[in-house]
């Protein structure tokens, strides 16, 4: 008797949560976004049209290379700057301020997005803190409503964007930077120590040195990158909602509008779905580059 | 010319003390070994050599410069170090290349540099191949070659055979040694294994534990003429006896005194009123079945406590009163734990020791003063 309680409170009553409230609603996805929905969900129309409707949309492709721009931008240049602060943090002047730095790098992550998103806004308001600084500086005719003005810089990436580019990776450098320190800590000094006697060049460290050893940490943040791209919603959203026209829309964004703006929900299932697929396909990939799958 | 000099080396880190005042001359194309127990600062003194770390006092010269602030790659030095430090991601070869690429080499020059240092090692088949995929022997070569291809002015070796077994690490020692009298590099070696340092030094420095030197000097001098029984007792295998006793003061004679056992000193010692201690090799013990001429002032007794194997002899732990003493014997000698013998101890055999300072006030008999041995 005692034994069944155990087996129900562990195992029956958390899955029977667990597929209530996530698996059944992300399978059903599945289902609905392969279904033509009017007023109310219909699940035995399935048909291909939703996915013809989709691939034919250039919002989609828009704002899914928005998507694989945001997982580029988080892969190698997030994570390069974390890496070469961490880096720099190893040297002996920035050691006895690490904490404090650690400490400031790690904080937006300790905050909520909403507020991060909402700081950012008003930083580069008309008024805002930029334009504010370039001003002071002498810069003032470059001063602009940086999330209205579109300039495209190329074909899908337009000056709003770059600004949420800047603040996304305000937003999470800092994780990454503690967390390359903590794997640089796990470098052992020797190494260090005989690159000194060999007088290797700060370039031929890193190269030979740190990033070699680094390199398993990399393709794990990768995933948690990549995968934190494709979920990249609260920022945009609280800043843009996608716009100005679908100049900063991603798959978050566009998703949301079509599901709560235009209550179009089994076109919203339907991107979701493609969505989830794109995520979990560039996850595989990125786990056989790194040689753990397969 | 290199002429590696230390002057006054003091370190601490923090409060604590790692050495103080180390004086040393390393003599030019010659293997100096710096010797004693863990944690005695040998191998800081090593670093700050290196410049891996910086003194609080003192100075390092190399041809008369004073070369403390120069960085450690500037300073023409090399160093092998304790867990080898090979750079685990790149290849045997890329370890011995990648100090040369610093320095400016053309490619050509690299490439027959990096050749024949390994032709030398013998490691030729093997540069191509990670750290990780090497032997203990191959890695300890390839970390050998990193040191020699930049043809260092110095060569420093921080106890680079400790992680080897007893087999290999000959083995290598014997190789850092060929190595050594082939280039003739000027070279310090940090070990806390008085066998090794014996075996490879032309001269050695031993370090008190608490970071100073206690004496300087060719293998066989500290051998033979320790001035202090710090050093006499580091060195030798099985480890000199201490035998402890009293003065007597008979009139003009000075007479060492352990129970029945009496040896004249007085031609050897003038200072009548120090506490002493006699200092005998255990070769220097010879050992008789008990009950011998029983009128003999030479000998002590003690009692059989543990007979110790070692292939070609014996080697007989002994109690002689509160003295722990050990003896050689020959191998086809039988002795049984708790057996009574009689040890006999030649005057001239004998170390005589101050008690209170440590310092040797006499040496055996049969070394003449001022026998300093050259390998």
């Amino acid at each position: 008797m005692k034994d069944k309680i155990t087996k129900f409170t562990f195992i029956v009553l958390p899955f029977s949560i667990y597929f209530v409230f996530f698996l059944a609603p992300n399978l059903s996805i599945f289902l609905l976004g392969l279904n033509e929905w009017d007023i109310r969900p219909t699940f035995l129309n399935v048909s291909l049209a939703p996915l013809k409707r989709l691939f034919t949309d250039p919002r989609f492709y828009e704002a899914i290379i928005h998507n694989l721009m945001l997982v580029f931008n988080s892969v190698f240049i997030q994570l390069g700057i974390a890496f070469v602060i961490a880096y720099l943090l190893r040297k002996p002047i920035a050691k006895m301020l690490k904490t404090v730095f650690n400490t400031i790098y790690f904080l937006p992550v300790a905050i909520s997005l909403v507020a991060i998103a909402l700081l950012w806004k008003w930083m580069y308001q008309p008024s805002g803190l930029f334009n504010i600084l370039l001003k002071s500086i002498g810069l003032g005719s470059f001063a602009r409503p940086w999330l209205s003005s579109v300039t495209t810089i190329f074909p899908y990436f337009d000056t709003p964007f770059l600004a949420l580019l800047i603040g996304i990776n305000w937003t999470w450098f800092g994780m990454y930077v503690v967390l390359f320190s903590a794997g640089m800590r796990e470098i052992p000094q020797k190494y260090f120590d005989a690159a000194k006697i060999d007088g290797l060049s700060e370039l031929t460290k890193i190269r030979k040195i740190v990033l070699p050893s680094i390199k398993p940490l990399w393709f794990s943040f990768s995933i948690l990158a990549i995968s934190g791209s494709f979920k990249s919603f609260a920022f945009v959203w609280n800043t843009t909602m996608g716009g100005p026209g679908n100049s900063t829309s991603v798959a978050g964004t566009f998703l949301y509008r079509q599901a709560f703006r235009s209550l179009d929900m089994g076109y919203a299932s339907t991107i979701g779905m493609v969505v989830a697929i794109i995520g979990f396909l560039m996850v595989i990939i990125s786990l056989k580059r790194s040689g753990r799958l397969f | 010319m290199s002429r590696l000099k230390l002057d006054n080396l003091t370190k601490y880190f923090g409060d604590v003390k790692a050495i103080e005042g180390i004086n040393l001359t390393v003599p030019d194309e010659q293997f100096t070994v710096l010797l004693g127990p863990s944690g005695c600062g040998k191998s800081t003194t090593l670093r700050i050599i290196a410049g891996l770390e910086s003194q609080s006092r003192g100075e390092v010269r190399l041809e008369k410069k004073e070369i403390s602030h120069l960085s450690p790659s500037e300073r023409g030095i090399a160093m092998v170090f304790q867990d080898l430090a090979l750079y685990p991601h790149v290849s045997a070869k890329e370890n011995m290349s990648l100090a040369l690429e610093v320095k400016g080499y053309t490619d050509e020059e690299i490439e027959r540099l990096v050749k024949e240092t390994a032709e030398t090692l013998g490691i030729s088949e093997f540069l191509d191949r990670k750290p990780g995929n090497l032997s203990g022997g191959q890695a300890q070569r390839v970390a050998l070659g990193r040191a020699m291809v930049r043809d260092p002015e110095v060569m420093l070796f921080d106890e680079p055979l400790s992680s080897l077994d007893a087999k290999l690490r000959i083995e290598m020692r014997k190789e850092i040694l060929r190595v050594q009298k082939d280039l003739n590099t000027t070279t310090v070696y940090v070990t806390h294994n008085q066998e090794e340092a014996m075996e490879i030094a032309d001269k050695i420095a031993i370090y008190y534990p608490y970071g100073e030197i206690s004496q300087v000097g060719s293998p066989l001098a500290l051998f033979q003429k320790p001035e202090n029984i710090y050093t006499a007792d580091f060195f030798g295998s099985p480890p000199i006896n201490i035998v402890n006793g009293s003065i007597d003061n008979k009139g003009s004679q000075l007479i060492f005194e352990k129970e029945d056992f009496k040896l004249d000193i007085s031609s050897r010692v003038d200072n009548q009123t120090k506490e002493m201690q006699l200092g005998i090799r255990p070769r220097d013990l010879a050992v008789g079945k008990g009950k011998g001429d029983k009128d003999s002032e030479n000998k002590l007794t003690a009692q059989v406590d543990l007979v110790r194997h070692r292939g070609d002899e014996k080697l007989l732990n002994l109690k002689s009163g509160k003295d722990k003493l050990t003896a050689v014997v020959e191998k086809d000698k039988k002795y049984s734990i708790g057996e009574e013998v009689d040890l006999y101890v030649n005057n001239s055999n004998t170390y005589i020791f101050d008690e209170n300072s440590g310092e040797t006030l006499s040496f055996p008999g049969n070394l003449e003063n001022g026998d300093e041995d050259e390998r």
